[in-house]
């Protein structure tokens, strides 16, 4: 995206915010619906893969919402860094499993969540949902089209609760956007919408095995590199598109309101030939009925761009960048953005006056701005509320038959670029 | 921050708390300064921001109140709208074409600037010239304007003091207070310089009177709580949560509180712009009666019913220190000051306002 001065303005003025030190965000949302202790005591949860991902997540646990009971690891050292993740959160130590299977056996947990490679998601959750429990799966939500049927129609079949792991609906920011400006019709008539993640750098990940001798082939990796890179095999993955754009094909399914009805696209391992099977730059069209577009983009060799969901509308445009900054934009007139950020609730002062300053663009001025902190409550925000869903029957943000329409989606636009052809999105149904 | 899906290649950092920039002392020691005061916790907000005069202007509104953004975005179109219009640093501006042009005779003013000019001149003769829209020369003289700032010769100084001071602004027009709304021409404003090299400037009062306007379209349009403001410097309320919006007064050593629960706040000071000649620091903040920079006063802070009267006061009592204010609050209700003097650490506090209540 090109900037103005303005622009850059707002660029500096988030860049001093990094680094001057601001609390961070506690969102609305969730938060102000169910704040905790919830009747019925925190949710008894076990996590099935505590790897990035995983403890990202168990890091975020709000202990008035989820009691994290067992922790379960195919690689023992992520157990163990998990644990230092518990510590240093100021969580109890939780069991330790290598097999879930073990662990829905042994353990008296209510829910589980499940943050590992997307190819495992799909019989994982059906066989939680199966034993009872309920379940917050990472995204994307399958591999396969048919993996994500069988996961909704197994959460239906149980009568269990079924999240899937898109944040950004558990983000204030983007509620107050969809509340705000998509719903109350602001930027007018929007046909056009523009998604990127754009990133300088490869997506391999080094690593030692958790002993010279470890073999994760009983789990169904033919080799530690498998596991260790499992982003980047066919068998396991689905690229950039399942990580990546699968966010934010639902972020436009939701602000649309619909879902796409084809896709083509094209991408390449264009960068890093050293045998990953999935493409390092990858473009595709989505096209929604009533001539509405989404085109994305994903590169691994410029991060100029970061990411961001645009929509052009003949009103106005919404930029929503980096997952925590919100930007508008009047059509014809305005040229100087107008911001949107979204601060915590305390006790302390909402402004701090002092005399003017030079040029303050710097922002100094707010007690509680959005910035990186907004990402991890997002996260937070997504346990509390899946856990509140339990306790107290509110509503999923996302759930699966949203989590469905981006999943499928994104699926088809992988194997639009793999035929080099345009697909038809199979319609989802709606329950 | 890191989330999986930025991980950089060669790291599995799961992010989280021990990684967290935000935890930093200073959000401590803030939460150690301010004391809990449970009935107006105000929850969590939406800042609606855009820059415009060199600072950001800001409309703060409940969480829960995001139908009001459109009405805000809108709202904030004042800013820019005001800019255009009113900028000396714009040579198009309604503004600048005056500067330029009063000297040789009868200007035509729209009725919002030409209402505006009446009301600063009121401002003017009410502070004893220590608010004065026509100090640029005196600006121009210390290099302020340009953010240099150096030491003028004696005889410079006197030059430009000729050239300042409200006796050589001739506004005629049809009274009232400034107001977006009215018709254009209807005043029948003009303007005309006494003489050559006079210049206006309403870097003084401009801020603040368009965050009032900010305000002024927020309640029209049905708002009911929100906080507007303009680089730190001017606040109004638009409704307030119960005990009012809680603000901290910065810079103040004691550690200020106010609660905001209607009318404005404006804040003057010199701690961030200004130079040093001699060992001695000198402020931006001038003084027109004297052509030097005005002393004594680290910093002040003023609430009163309006944005744009606040911000001028503001102004005049770092000028005029609590000496004029005292004079000031002796005919005029409804005002609170807080100043800082240089001899002093302690907030002293003057004069009083229904809209706010000062904790120190």
């Amino acid at each position: 995206m090109n900037l103005t001065p303005d622009q850059q303005a707002v660029g500096r003025r988030n860049f001093l915010k990094a680094v001057a030190g601001v609390p961070a965000l506690a969102g609305l949302g969730v938060a102000a619906a169910a704040r905790g202790p919830i009747g019925g005591g925190p949710v008894r949860v076990g996590f099935i893969g505590v790897g990035g991902e995983g403890r990202v997540l168990l890091a975020q646990v709000d202990p008035a919402f989820a009691d994290v009971k067992a922790l379960c690891d195919i690689n023992p050292s992520q157990l163990l860094r998990a644990d230092e993740v518990l510590a240093k959160t100021g969580k109890l130590k939780a069991a330790h499993y290598a097999d879930y299977k073990e662990m829905l056996a042994r353990e008296d947990i209510e829910g589980v969540i499940i943050a590992t490679p997307l190819w495992a998601h799909a019989d994982q959750t059906v066989t939680c949902l199966e034993a009872g429990k309920h379940v917050l799966c990472e995204k994307m939500m399958a591999w396969d089209v048919e993996g994500c049927e069988r996961m909704r129609q197994a959460a239906r079949r149980t009568g269990r609760v079924l999240e899937i792991g898109y944040q950004r609906f558990y983000s204030a920011m983007y509620q107050a956007a969809y509340q705000g400006i998509i719903k109350a019709g602001t930027l007018g008539d929007i046909y056009t919408a523009r998604i990127a993640w754009h990133r300088n750098g490869n997506w391999r990940r080094a690593g030692d095995p958790p002993t010279p001798a470890y073999d994760p082939s009983p789990w169904g990796y033919k080799d530690w590199e498998h596991l260790l890179n499992w982003r980047l095999y066919k068998q396991y993955s689905r690229g950039l598109l399942a990580e990546l754009a699968s966010h934010q094909v639902n972020i436009v399914n939701w602000f649309f309101g619909a879902v796409p009805e084809f896709v083509h696209g094209s991408g390449s391992v264009a960068r890093f030939k050293d045998g990953r099977e999935v493409d390092d730059h990858v473009y595709a069209t989505f096209e929604y009925p009533g001539g509405r577009t989404a085109t994305f983009s994903s590169i691994e060799s410029n991060a100029f761009d970061h990411f961001y969901e645009a929509f052009f509308g003949t009103r106005g445009t919404l930029v929503l960048r980096g997952e925590t900054e919100a930007y508008l934009f009047e059509e014809g007139g305005g040229a100087r953005p107008t911001g949107i950020e979204v601060s915590a609730a305390s006790s302390g002062p909402v402004l701090e006056a002092s005399e003017s300053r030079v040029a303050d663009a710097a922002g100094r001025s707010t007690s509680a701005t959005s910035g990186g902190g907004d990402r991890l409550a997002s996260y937070r925000h997504q346990i509390s509320g899946f856990c509140s869903t339990i306790r107290t029957g509110t509503p999923l943000r996302c759930g699966p038959d949203k989590a469905i329409g981006s999943a499928v989606a994104c699926i088809r636009a992988y194997e639009a670029i793999e035929q080099k052809a345009r697909l038809t999105v199979a319609p989802v149904e709606r329950t | 921050m890191t989330t999986p899906d930025q991980l950089s290649p060669d790291t599995d950092d799961p992010g989280g708390p021990a990684r967290d920039p935000w935890a930093g002392p200073r959000r401590r020691s803030r939460r150690a300064f301010w004391r809990p005061r449970p009935s107006a916790s105000p929850g969590a907000f939406l800042r609606i921001f855009r820059q415009a005069m060199a600072c950001r202007f800001q409309i703060l509104l409940p969480a829960a109140a995001g139908t009001d953004i459109p009405a805000a975005c809108q709202a904030l179109g004042h800013a820019d709208r005001l800019e255009q219009a009113w900028s000396v640093f714009r040579d198009d501006s309604h503004l600048s074409h005056i500067n330029r042009a009063a000297a040789g005779g009868p200007c035509a003013l729209d009725d919002e600037l030409g209402a505006l000019l009446r009301r600063c001149d009121g401002l003017s003769a009410a502070t004893d010239g220590a608010f004065d829209i026509t100090a640029t020369p005196l600006s121009r003289c210390w290099r302020l304007l340009q953010r240099e700032g150096r030491m003028p010769s004696p005889e410079a100084i006197a030059e430009a003091r000729a050239r300042t001071g409200r006796h050589l602004v001739e506004i005629r027009g049809r009274g009232g207070r400034a107001s977006a709304l009215q018709a254009d021409g209807a005043g029948g404003w003009t303007i005309r310089f006494t003489r050559p090299g006079v210049e206006l400037n309403l870097g003084a009062i401009g801020k603040g009177y368009a965050v009032s306007c900010i305000a002024a379209h927020l309640r029209q349009a049905g708002v009911a709580q929100a906080l507007v403001s303009s680089g730190d410097s001017s606040v109004e309320a638009v409704g307030a949560p119960q005990g009012g919006w809680p603000i901290a007064l910065r810079g103040h050593d004691a550690g200020v509180r106010l609660w905001l629960r209607h009318g404005a706040l404006a804040t003057s000071g010199a701690s961030e712009q200004g130079f040093e000649h001699n060992g001695v620091r000198l402020g931006h903040v001038l003084d027109p009666r004297t052509g030097w920079p005005a002393r004594g006063v680290s910093r002040v802070a003023v609430a009163a019913p309006d944005a744009a009267d606040a911000d001028a006061l503001a102004t005049a009592f770092f000028v005029g220190g609590p000496a004029l204010a005292d004079r000031y609050l002796a005919d005029h209700d409804d005002v609170l000051a807080v100043f800082t003097l240089d001899a002093s650490p302690r907030p002293h506090i003057m004069g009083r306002t229904k809209g706010a209540s000062v904790e120190a």
